[in-house]
């Protein structure tokens, strides 16, 4: 369709051709292929965007992590396992955080670095005392997760917790 | 032989054309044709049309049996999700419509004649090919109509002789419609035909465009030349946009439905054919077993398509005449005629004898899930499996129904079930969940109906719809259940 146009439409005016003029025709012809084109593209475009379109739907769920009196003192590296609606995918998702208190606060520390998402190691007996080490480029956080040295200038993320019946637990989405 | 053959390719293929036909901006176009001439250019708009709204789909689909339903019932759940899933289905309608008429109209004007065979070959492929589509893309939803089709479908291939056996593995790249089957149709639909389509579409029209339009019928030559070609090419548009504006409404009337998820060991779903295939089902079911020769369904379905599309193949040798006209090529007259005669009336035949199948929103489990679009209640699914016992001595819900007096209750069964009471005056007047509660208590039946009356103390209204709603869950439900159970 597009080479007719091309080719032929810029070729010398045709005087002689009776009813409306080349021009009124053609702008008819460009308002119709821009309604086509519309027509086309809303809805692929909206399917297509619908990452952005949607809204956050993620339902928040509280996450049981251990038992509360397990981590009295220090600091603890926990798994835990819950199931994630991964658009159309129900997937369970295992992540690792490590749990600690400061002063009467909860802190349950996300292990992605905020750099870039690697999983950083938490090193309780490192030489120049406890810390978080990210292996990809070697950002250091110290153990309450603000970032000490590398690239991360974020500290590390704090889930939401409390403590129901004597259980720790997190909030995930 | 060979500096022949050779000659003839080159100016069949315009690799020797001194300079393209486009005469300055004026562009030849048979009389009356305009219109007419539009088609060739929707088709590629069409083409167009599939491809971005298959693009869009591919991004949210998954090809696998645990996963193709979900994720296109994950698409119809996404902004213009169902619209974009309509648009692409109907868009194939759509093609094959106006690949159709294109044809009729290049073979009326007998625009196969030298120097466009060629032009005319790869149409016929293109044609093939578009069906391709729509058979490998019907399986890919993977609901209960795209599973049965495709088993009824590669079926056929099996029944050939000799070749059966290999030809249904090819196809569905296993003994059974499976896994393996879902992953090929899915490769052949958005990798293999694609690849194939494009450049023989830009092949078509660059020939097309080089050998210029056929005459129309009766003449030698096209007879008028329009100057600058502009009104043409606003016709074209034109086309292209009423084609959409329908597109678009037959996809918001008519939103692309999903029926439930496949169930390979439902043997009670009867499977429909895509529109344009259902003359070819019902030559197969009123010709399919013949006298002492016996089954031969593969006979409509196989030979008769492929003796058409190589007697089309080769149409530029078969009608030779310098005639046009095409009262004037008997052969071919009587070719298209008996051709349109057997596929509308078959057609016609076909659409008149459908059976409904329950869907989501035509069906109990509609009542209860409004139109599918919530879960069902737990509590009431469990206090009908309770009161479902009382039924269980004649009817099965789920699992194992032979042997017993009384018809399976799957979900879907309810459907042809419930057909028994269509038709009652009383019935007209009822919603389907009242109409189920009658029939159950005893009314609305059929003289010779076999089931008991049961008197209506037994059946309270809350028992009966408890009951209704365990045996209307959707099967792929019941077996997680289960499976949640076992653990």
């Amino acid at each position: 369709m597009a080479d007719r146009t091309d080719e032929t439409l810029g070729a010398q005016p045709a005087e002689d051709a009776p009813g409306p003029s080349r021009r009124a025709v053609l702008a008819c012809t460009a308002a119709l292929a821009g309604a086509c084109a519309a027509m086309i593209m809303v809805p692929v475009g909206a399917l297509f965007s619908a990452p952005v379109l949607q809204s956050g739907t993620g339902e928040e769920t509280w996450v049981p992590v251990g038992q509360a009196d397990e981590f009295a003192s220090g600091r603890a590296e926990r798994e835990y396992t819950f199931k994630h609606q991964d658009g159309w995918h129900e997937a369970m998702v295992t992540k690792r955080v490590v749990v600690g208190k400061e002063g009467e606060e909860w802190l349950v520390l996300s292990t992605r670095c905020t750099h870039l998402g690697c999983g950083v190691s938490w090193e309780p007996e490192a030489d120049g005392g406890a810390r978080f080490y990210c292996p990809c480029h070697a950002g250091v956080f110290d153990p309450s997760g603000k970032p000490v040295s590398g690239p991360p200038s974020r500290p590390l993320d704090r889930l939401e917790a409390k403590v129901l019946d004597g259980v720790l637990m997190v909030k995930e989405s | 032989m060979a500096a022949k053959t050779r000659e003839w390719l080159l100016d069949r293929t315009g690799a020797n054309a001194t300079g393209n036909a486009t005469h300055g901006g004026q562009r030849p176009l048979p009389r009356g044709m305009g219109w007419l001439n539009t088609l060739g250019p929707v088709l590629v708009a069409l083409l167009v049309f599939e491809a971005l709204t298959g693009v869009a789909l591919a991004m949210f689909y998954s090809p696998h049996p645990d996963a193709a339903y979900e994720s296109t019932r994950y698409i119809h759940g996404l902004p213009m999700g169902q619209l974009v899933h309509g648009l692409h289905k109907y868009g194939e309608s759509a093609v094959i419509v106006v690949l159709g008429l294109h044809l009729v109209r290049a073979y009326l004007q007998a625009a196969y004649r030298p120097p466009r065979e060629l032009v005319w070959i790869s149409g016929v492929i293109l044609l093939l090919i578009t069906m391709g589509f729509g058979f490998t893309g019907s399986l890919l939803p993977w609901d209960q109509n795209a599973y049965n089709a495709t088993v009824v479908r590669t079926g056929y291939a099996s029944e050939v002789p000799l070749i059966g056996y290999i030809s249904g593995l090819m196809l569905r790249g296993g003994p059974e419609v499976g896994a393996l089957t879902l992953t090929r149709f899915y490769a052949i639909h958005v990798v293999l035909l694609p690849a194939l389509l494009v450049p023989l579409i830009i092949g078509h029209v660059r020939l097309s465009w080089v050998k210029g339009p056929a005459p129309e019928a009766g003449a030698a030559q096209p007879s008028a030349v329009v100057p600058g070609y502009h009104t043409q090419v606003l016709r074209i548009a034109l086309a292209a946009f009423g084609v959409l504006v329908l597109l678009n409404a037959a996809a918001v009337i008519w939103p692309a439905e999903l029926e439930f998820k496949a169930n390979p060991s439902d043997a009670t779903y009867k499977p429909r054919a895509e529109w344009y295939m259902m003359f070819l089902l019902q030559i197969v079911k009123d010709w399919g077993a013949l006298p002492i020769l016996g089954k031969m369904s593969w006979i409509p379905v196989v030979v008769i398509p492929g003796i058409a599309m190589t007697f089309l193949m080769l149409a530029p040798w078969i009608d030779r005449s310098e005639d046009r006209r095409i009262g004037k090529r008997p052969v071919m007259a009587a070719f298209l005629v008996i051709g349109s005669l057997v596929i509308l009336g078959f057609s016609f035949r076909g659409f008149s004898q459908l059976h409904p199948n329950a869907t989501p929103s035509d069906s109990l489990y509609g009542n209860f899930t409004t139109g599918g679009t919530r879960a069902m209640d737990e509590v009431q699914v469990a206090k009908g499996k309770t009161a479902f016992v009382a039924c269980g001595g004649c009817h099965a819900a789920y699992g194992d129904f032979q042997g017993r007096m009384g018809p399976s209750l799957t979900a879907y069964g309810m459907k042809t079930f419930l057909a028994e009471v269509e038709g009652h005056p009383e019935a007209e007047k009822m919603s389907f969940l009242q109409r189920y509660r009658a029939y159950v208590r005893g009314d609305l039946r059929p003289p010779n109906s076999k089931m008991p009356k049961y008197p209506v103390e037994q059946l309270s209204d809350e028992n009966l719809d408890a009951t209704a709603a365990y045996i209307s869950q959707e099967p792929s439900a019941v077996a997680k259940a289960a499976a949640n159970k076992s653990e």
